[in-house]
């Protein structure tokens, strides 16, 4: 085997790596980085997660749900007194996910400089 | 509304789209970072660093046992400001191990104080507030928050060229210093309500 065939065979690993249709929204997408910035298990609220990318309520809203009902994203309530706070979190199956499009992306990078 | 994400949308992205499309996470990241960081930390900040300068003027200009308890006593209110604002919009999943990391300085500390053995109570503040800042600067570097290694760096650094040069106004220097600093930290990071 030379060393063409050995990068060949990366490659083709690599391109085997597909890309998420849920996180091939860009918008989808910069949600799902920005909860997979915070260590595992940490969380944050609706208005932090707002902030972070910018974007209105109502849009953040929309995405969020997709990920939530593709298993990528979790939530769950906290009260002090009587105020609510929902807190998103990465799931496990959203960061594989996310590591994964990236490692896709990667590869279509890697191919076309091949 | 139903949404099939495999819609008409979606295509394959060329490389140039996937190099543009790496390139705009990166950003996406340290924002979300800073973000959680600074709503977790501005206002314990914010609290801790008033509790340095009014507890070193109390302490200073205060005679007798009186400066001390009063001072001690700002520093608690700290202390309790921290537990009990803590925010509700970020949980880092790590405040706990760093309360117990913290809660174990706070605990050593006057074994700490023994060993070291101050000459009087203004330079046994200046040694505490120093070993403070020494958990504040490896908080700092282990969360990777370097404004937050800064500032506890900066008050290590006060409080030794203070004890050699002007030991008499050390504890005043150094908690009016170390308390702009990271009142001005907590302060700036407050930011994010706006």
């Amino acid at each position: 085997m030379t060393d063409h065939d050995v990068e060949l065979a990366a490659l083709a690993d690599l391109l085997a790596s597909p890309l998420d249709p849920v996180l091939s929204d860009h918008t989808r997408l910069r949600i799902q980085v920005a909860l997979h910035a915070l260590p595992s298990g940490a969380a944050m609220s609706f208005t932090i997660l707002r902030k972070t990318l910018m974007l209105t309520d109502g849009n953040l809203g929309m995405h969020v749900h997709v990920l939530m009902d593709a298993g990528f994203v979790s939530t769950e309530e906290h009260w002090r007194g009587k105020r609510r706070t929902t807190l998103y979190q990465a799931t496990s199956a959203g960061r594989a996910a996310l590591d994964a499009h990236i490692r896709a992306l990667n590869a279509i990078i890697q191919a076309s400089g091949s | 509304m139903a949404f099939n994400p495999q819609g008409e949308d979606f295509r394959v992205p060329t490389s140039v789209d996937a190099s543009r499309i790496l390139e705009e996470l990166a950003p996406v990241t340290r924002r979300s970072r800073r973000l959680a960081r600074d709503v977790a930390f501005a206002r314990p900040l914010l609290a801790w660093g008033l509790a340095w300068m009014v507890g070193a003027v109390l302490f200073q200009f205060v005679q007798g046992a009186a400066g001390a308890v009063l001072g001690t006593a700002a520093c608690a209110c700290a202390a309790a400001v921290t537990w009990l604002v803590r925010p509700r919009e970020v949980r880092l999943n790590t405040e706990r191990r760093f309360a117990l990391i913290w809660f174990v300085l706070l605990a050593i500390s006057p074994l700490l104080v023994a060993v070291a053995a101050p000459p009087n109570a203004r330079i046994m503040a200046v040694f505490l507030a120093s070993l403070w800042a020494v958990g504040m600067l490896l908080y700092g570097v282990g969360v990777r928050d370097l404004p937050l290694a800064a500032v506890g760096l900066a008050i290590v650094v006060v409080a030794a060229a203070t004890r050699i040069m002007a030991p008499h106004a050390a504890m005043l220097i150094v908690g009016i210093m170390g308390g702009l600093g990271m009142a001005l930290l907590g302060g700036w990071r407050m930011r994010w309500k706006r």
